[in-house]
């Protein structure tokens, strides 16, 4: 009798072990369903036509979208990067020295997981710390130089697929999992979660505004905005995002903030870069 | 006689009408210690990634009042900012336990 019990236990636990791994979802599975749900719900867009966001839904505003982009405000920026991106360094030394393939046509790929330090990096991050070493001072994030730069080089990766890698490592993996939390976490005084606006809600209007799928969100950025008068990167996005919803917005390139770019941007892995964009 | 009962009629009207007499005396030092403890609460919050924008907005108006002398208020608006703090803590504890993906994503 006892004997049987101890079996069936065993039983029990070798049957959790051989359904675990398929009942486990990774970032490849939740690839699958994030777009799967869009492509379902909005069959008549293209994963890349979800990188026009609202425009997607709001005739109006798509057409002086369109007239805009005869001009778009973000050329000066990409100019005035390119430029500050080929100044050497007081030693002698480059951006490009900093990056694989001298720093062009790798924006899609970033953020990536940094595997000496185990934890997230986006471009800004990079490009500080190749200030650092070699002994320039670091810029500040959000706005001013660094975003001139991020501009340009989001300009040298346009049409390329964003391709995040969530690499075989435990430290990646959970990196991508605490911005999954960050994503799905509910804030401020108004008890919301990004989801609750970009998935539920997409396409619907709020307080005048038409709300952008999650997926493809993040292919134009950096992005002019006319409220901002600049072109500004997606962690100043994600402040606005927060603070609508009454939260004090977390900080600019904390672990967290990195964390949610990590895994908002994997979630539109495959879709074309056309950064940078311009919104309203 | 009749002018010591205006005397003291005088007295009595002067007692009521000074407002720090009339009503039981409030010190700033009450409305500071819960401004205190709000601000000790949002910094948690905060650090818990949960701060609420209004919290800081009525330490701020807290703040302002009692500059301006009105304790009472002051005490109203700080103990408000101090819930305000509460319930951010509580709303991030309960995320962190039980945040998860909505339904129609499984
Ligand atoms: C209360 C609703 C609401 C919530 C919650 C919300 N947003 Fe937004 N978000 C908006 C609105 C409105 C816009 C502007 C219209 C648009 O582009 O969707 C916007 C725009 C954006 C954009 C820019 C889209 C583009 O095409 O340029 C990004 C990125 C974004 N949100 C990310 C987030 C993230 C990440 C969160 C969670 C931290 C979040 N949002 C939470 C309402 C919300």
């Amino acid at each position: 009798m006892c004997h049987h019990y101890r079996l069936s236990i065993l039983l029990l636990l070798f049957s959790l072990l051989l359904v675990n791994p398929l009942l486990y979802a990774g970032p490849k599975e939740d690839l699958v369903r994030y777009q799967g749900y869009f492509q379902k719900r909005f069959s008549n867009l293209s994963l890349d036509d979800l990188s026009n966001g609202l425009y997607n839904f709001d005739e109006g505003r798509r057409e002086q979208w369109e007239a805009i982009m005869e001009f778009p405000p973000y050329e000066i920026a990409i100019e005035e990067g390119e430029e500050l991106f080929n100044k050497p360094f007081g030693n002698g030394k480059r951006y490009a020295d900093c990056f694989d393939n001298g720093g062009v046509a790798i924006a899609h790929t970033y953020p990536r997981f940094n595997a000496k330090t185990g934890k997230v990096q986006n471009i800004s991050a990079v490009i500080n710390e190749c200030r650092v070493a070699n002994g320039e001072k670091p810029l500040r994030y959000l706005k001013g130089e660094i975003v001139k730069l991020l501009t340009y080089m989001a300009d040298t990766s346009r049409g390329k697929k964003i391709d995040i890698q969530v690499p075989d490592d435990p430290r990646a993996l959970a990196a991508y999992e605490d911005g999954k939390r960050v994503y799905f976490t509910r804030r401020g005084v108004r008890d919301f979660a990004c989801y609750h606006c970009h998935w539920e809600a997409a396409g619907q209007k709020i307080r005048g505004n038409v709300l952008s799928t999650a997926v493809g969100q993040v292919t134009h950025f950096p992005s002019y905005r006319s409220k901002w008068g600049a072109v500004g990167p997606i962690q100043r996005r994600y402040k606005g995002c927060m603070k609508n919803v009454g939260a004090v917005p977390l900080k600019a390139q904390s672990d967290a903030m990195n964390n949610l770019e990590y895994f908002h941007t994997h979630m539109s892995n495959g879709i074309s870069m056309n950064a940078p964009g311009t919104r309203f | 006689m009749n002018k010591i009962i205006f005397c003291i009629l005088f007295f009595f009207l002067l007692l009521v009408s000074t407002p720090g007499l009339s009503t039981p005396a409030l010190s700033s030092s009450e409305a500071n210690a819960v401004l205190k403890q709000a601000m000790s609460l949002h910094k948690q919050a905060i650090a818990n990634e949960g701060g609420w924008r209004i919290t800081g907005k009525f330490m701020k108006k807290a703040k302002k009042l009692l500059d301006k002398g009105d304790r009472r208020k002051a005490l109203d608006v700080a103990i408000r900012a101090r819930e305000f703090a509460e319930l951010s803590i509580m709303q991030a504890d309960m995320e962190k336990k039980s945040w998860s993906e909505p339904p129609y994503l499984k």
